[in-house]
């Protein structure tokens, strides 16, 4: 319990900090957004009115707070760009990239976990070089490339989609998930290579120790020390990774997003910043950060659960 | 010299080949990177261009060769930045210790969960784009990750009994830190440094992909694909060779820095 709590003080301290951090890094930018806003014929007295209006002549911290607590209720204010709420913005775009997300970790843990435990059983044969080189390959392919080359392959030359297109989920849902699968692959191999490897080196620290040599000496076969001794502790510290891992898929859909015309978080970000338009950024930004921070702060807890010897501590 | 393992002496080759082919590229390239030819648009590969021509009539390995080196130069720079002070910020706070370090590795908590690119994307929202701020942006961002190897080495190693008898035959604290436990932790910031090298031609590539980084006519790997993307059907060929230079580049240092 006590556990929890403190770890309930760090996340509401690194989430202050994110928060103060994507604030204040706007402020510094050269340029009055209210001189931007009314154009270069506006008269000192519209741009100081205009000023007063937005808050701009508060103090830093005061303007911190209003924004804060703004943003605690979903309001980031007004893109400049769409001139619409951004909260809108981001709500109409954040079900594809959770959906992608979803599908690209799915995808991760689902082909991972297999291939990390086979080819860590398989760590003898002569193949292992070639098991080592190909989840090297895996983690050295950038998304967006695989992106590209899955768009050539599956889309134009196989034909089984048309890149470029764009389905909506309130259309056709079958069709927005197999849309996704593309993208998500795109997301997922270089998670997978580097999932695998650290499954893999996970299982063969645990293998070195004593209790393996243990449940051996008592007769067990390799099978049953992997699946019923080695593979619950070897787990442990892949919940960390997988968190990891999390911030990582969507770092990378903000990219693969581009590559497939998908329009969610990611583009709507790149184009914030094409445009200038920083409540947007902002917003995008903090939305992605606090949904990382809360993973973290997640499997933090449920390490209490799992692992008898943190509760221990 | 330990003797490298097979997949050690693949990613030396993979790495020679490319730095082999990007130095030549800095003295000599088979035509002109900039220079367009309205006769020769989206050529096959051939034998006078063996990657093809893209849709001003450019010679792709020309330009990859040029790609690659703007794209490692940017690499290099970052990784300067962020080892340099992250070793020193590593160092300090690692050796002394106490409520600065606290608070830095709080800190430096808080800038780990947020992903690479984001915060790189951040920061060029707020700076612009361009060659020399993507270099600040993402020499700025791999900074806390050598802090934390460096930090976590000096913890180790401070307790150790050189230090004790170095600060006893009355070395100053930078001279420990610098000339005695710096060059213990080589071992560990030596792959770090291949590893972030890997991080940094991945990340520039991504921003330039995003059109967020280096800007044209700089030729750059990420820029190219961006290019390639729109010419997938009538030019194929436009995006497999900055890709496979950019995966060459990346699997070659990673392999070899593989223990």
């Amino acid at each position: 319990m006590k556990y929890i709590i403190k770890k309930t003080i760090t996340l509401i301290l690194t989430l202050l900090t994110v928060t103060f951090l994507t604030f204040i890094a706007f402020e510094i930018i050269p340029g009055d957004s209210a001189l931007t806003s009314l154009g270069t014929d506006a008269t000192p007295e519209q741009v100081e009115a205009l000023r007063e209006e937005l808050g701009y002549n508060k103090p830093v911290l005061v303007r911190y707070k209003n924004w804060l607590f703004d943003a605690l209720t979903g309001d980031f204010g007004t893109s400049t760009n769409y001139k619409l709420p951004v909260s809108q913005l981001i709500k109409e775009r954040l079900p594809i990239t959770l959906s992608l997300a979803v599908i690209s970790i799915l995808l991760t843990v689902g082909i991972s976990v297999p291939l990390g435990i086979v080819t860590t059983k398989k760590r003898h044969s002569r193949f292992e070089g070639v098991h080592q080189f190909f989840i090297h390959l895996g983690m050295a392919i950038p998304p967006f490339f695989l992106g590209i080359m899955i768009t050539l392959v599956f889309g134009l030359t196989f034909k089984f989609f048309t890149p470029g297109t764009v389905i909506s989920f309130a259309d056709n849902k079958p069709q927005f998930f197999y849309y996704l699968i593309f993208p998500a692959i795109a997301v997922a191999v270089p998670k997978i290579a580097m999932m695998t490897k650290f499954l893999r080196s996970s299982i063969k620290r645990q293998l070195e120790l004593d209790y393996v040599r243990t449940a051996y000496s008592k007769g067990s076969s390799s099978n049953h020390v992997l699946y019923a001794h080695v593979l619950k502790n070897a787990l442990i510290p892949v919940i960390t990774f997988f968190a990891m891992m999390v911030a990582e898929v969507f770092a990378g859909s903000i990219v693969v997003e581009q590559v497939f015309n998908l329009p969610g978080l990611g583009r709507l970000l790149v184009s914030g910043i094409g445009n200038r338009d920083y409540p947007v950024v902002q917003a995008i930004v903090l939305y992605i950060a606090s949904l990382v921070i809360l993973m973290n702060f997640i499997v933090d807890v449920l390490y209490q659960f799992i692992d008898p010897r943190v509760r221990a501590e | 010299m330990k003797k490298l393992t097979a997949t050690q002496k693949i990613g030396l080759v993979l790495v020679i080949l490319v730095v082999g082919i990007t130095l030549v590229g800095l003295f000599y390239t088979p035509y002109e990177p900039n220079k367009m030819d309205g006769l020769s648009k989206n050529l096959a590969p051939s034998l006078a261009h063996p990657f093809g021509t893209d849709n001003f009539g450019r010679d792709i390995l020309s330009r990859v060769m040029d790609g690659a080196k703007t794209t490692f130069l940017i690499a290099i720079a970052t990784i300067i930045i962020g080892a340099v002070i992250g070793c020193i910020v590593g160092a300090i706070t690692g050796y002394f210790g106490g409520v600065v370090d606290e608070c830095l590795m709080r800190f430096n908590d808080v800038v780990a969960s947020i992903p690479s690119i984001l915060l790189a994307l951040l920061v060029v929202s707020i700076m612009g784009v361009g060659k020399y701020k993507i270099i600040f942006a993402l020499g700025l961002i791999f900074i806390p990750s050598f802090a934390r190897v460096i930090r976590s080495e000096f913890v180790a190693q401070k307790q150790l009994d050189y230090v004790k008898n170095a600060r006893l035959m009355g070395a100053s604290h930078v001279r420990i830190m610098f000339l005695h436990i710096m060059p213990n932790t080589l071992p560990i910031l030596l792959p770090s440094l291949a590893i972030g090298f890997n991080n940094a031609v991945l990340a520039e590539a991504s921003m330039s992909y995003l059109g967020l980084g280096v800007q044209p006519p700089d030729p750059s790997l990420g820029r190219m694909l961006s290019d390639a993307q729109s010419f997938l059907l009538t030019a194929p060929w436009y995006c497999i060779a900055p890709g496979i230079t950019i995966i060459i580049t990346v699997l070659g240092f990673s392999l070899l820095v593989e223990r």
